[in-house]
């Protein structure tokens, strides 16, 4: 398995805290969801309206579309290991010119990392039908507000940029973009489809959104590399990278992760066993 | 400006307004159209029942109408096939009245009146590069171009109010998007044909 985030500084972080050579401590469970469809649909942003929103590649739950809810989606098959994991997953689709691009590295990472260890502890499962939207696919350029990042598979040196970046031969572009952690403990949705969420302040989780819930982190890699000049999102420049979440995993699956490996700050794998 | 107070709540399941799940707390059912208990006299009224369908209609078609109404304008001026101008002033008088209805009800539901699709590869929308390049033809060739843009703008326009029609959360909203699909196939109906 590949040293999970080497680009991001977060992530460096993590490895360095690595206590002992052979037990890397980490809170991580994870899901492998290869690409399952592409579609101009958008059940948060335009729900009941097929066909309205720009291209989006989607990944584990198989029925996604303009219409679904908990139910559709609860009710589906999935392109996760593990496939217990039902959630929807979705982002812009990628175009190489015109042709668009499906990422061959799909992991959903869920962490605990980002807020203190004790508040680690107290980690809350994420409540099914949960939506979250990350990234900005408004940005009008790099340096407007946003966290996703993109990077080279194995070539740390090329650093990461909210922009395309150029990759060299043989090596594969990435996509890295973190989900907010902390919930408002009450609303599964809100107006902006953003409020009921935020990211953590200072290793803690705000008053105004005090539940600590897995942190998802999407990795996507691509298989191209070299100029980035040919390449565009579906919603624009490389900085409007964004990912949408329905959480559909069944809530015992989705606890018993969280009780042995987010709290104890344990590595598990896709079968949420330590690894 | 303030979001429309609408969520998702566990208990429920549902997307509501707060309103909504306030009063159906109180009533244990209620239908989206039952008149409200007690109405709130203002200019504006807030948009009774709607959702992010009709958040996410209204925050598609104004941007639409807003890109094809300057497409029509050029067109209005510049075309040169029988009977296209005449058309292009008549759609960009229906696109202009359109426009005046969904600011009112974007208002109504608190949201801000800002592109949120801006740069993104929306179908049937006309780009800013479509209309730089509507600005370079001239002849049979613009012709050509503006009728291809307006058949896909006009077809998915339709395409959504359509859904919306059947989805939305709002009354007055399924109304209007109603209308607005039906406004699309005359206007598809009466778009000029052109010699290739």
């Amino acid at each position: 398995m590949p040293l999970l985030g080497v680009t991001l500084p977060e992530s460096g972080a993590m490895a360095a805290a690595a206590p002992k050579a052979d037990v890397v401590r980490v809170a991580e469970f994870l899901a492998e969801c290869p690409a399952s469809h592409r579609a101009p649909d958008d059940p948060i942003i335009f729900p009941g309206l097929p066909g309205a929103s720009h291209m989006h590649s989607f990944f584990g739950n198989t029925s996604t579309d303009a219409h679904s809810d908990l139910n559709s989606l609860d009710g589906s098959a999935s392109t996760c290991a593990p496939d217990t994991d039902l959630s929807a997953y979705w982002v812009p689709t990628l175009y190489e010119g015109s042709t668009p691009v499906e990422p061959t590295g799909t992991t959903f990472y869920y962490l605990g990392e980002g807020v203190r260890d004790d508040i680690i502890a107290k980690t809350r499962p994420l409540p099914r039908g949960l939506r979250i939207v990350a990234g900005n696919a408004k940005a009008t350029g790099p340096g407007d507000n946003t966290i996703s990042r993109w990077s080279c598979l194995h070539h740390g040196e090329v650093g990461s940029s909210p922009g395309f970046v150029n990759c060299p031969a043989g090596s594969m572009l990435e996509s890295y973009l973190d989900f907010p952690q902390c919930w408002n403990g009450k609303d599964l949705d809100s107006a902006d489809h953003k409020s009921h969420m935020s990211y953590p302040v200072n290793g803690a989780c705000p008053t105004t959104h005090p539940v600590p819930v897995p942190k998802l982190r999407q990795v996507l890699r691509y298989p191209v590399n070299g100029d980035p000049s040919d390449l565009r999102l579906a919603s624009g420049a490389g900085y409007t990278m964004h990912g949408d979440f329905i959480n559909v995993w069944p809530e015992d699956e989705m606890e018993r992760r969280v009780r042995d490996c987010i709290r104890p700050i344990v590595k598990c794998g896709a079968d949420g066993r330590p690894s | 400006m303030k979001p429309a107070p609408a969520l998702i709540t566990p208990a429920l399941g549902l997307f509501l307004p707060l309103a909504l799940v306030s009063s159906l707390l109180l009533a244990g059912c209620s239908e989206p159209s039952a008149p409200a208990a007690t109405p709130t006299p203002s200019a504006r009224p807030a948009l009774s029942g709607a959702t992010a369908t009709d958040t996410g209609w209204i925050q598609l078609l104004i941007p639409m109408d807003d890109q094809a109404g300057q497409l029509l304008e050029l067109a209005a001026d510049r075309a040169s096939a029988p009977g296209l101008a005449t058309w292009a002033v008549e759609c960009a008088e229906d696109h202009g009245s359109e426009l005046a209805r969904l600011r009112v009800l974007l208002l109504r539901m608190g949201l801000p009146d800002t592109n949120v699709h801006r740069g993104h590869d929306m179908p049937g929308m006309v780009t800013e590069a479509d209309l730089a390049r509507g600005r370079r033809l001239t002849g049979a060739a613009f012709d050509r171009f503006v009728l291809q843009e307006l058949r896909d703008h006009l077809g998915q326009s339709r395409r959504v109010s359509r859904s919306a029609a059947r989805s939305a959360g709002s009354g007055e909203v399924r109304r209007l998007a109603a209308r607005i699909a039906d406004t699309r196939t005359g206007q598809l109906r009466a778009l000029p044909r052109v010699q290739d």
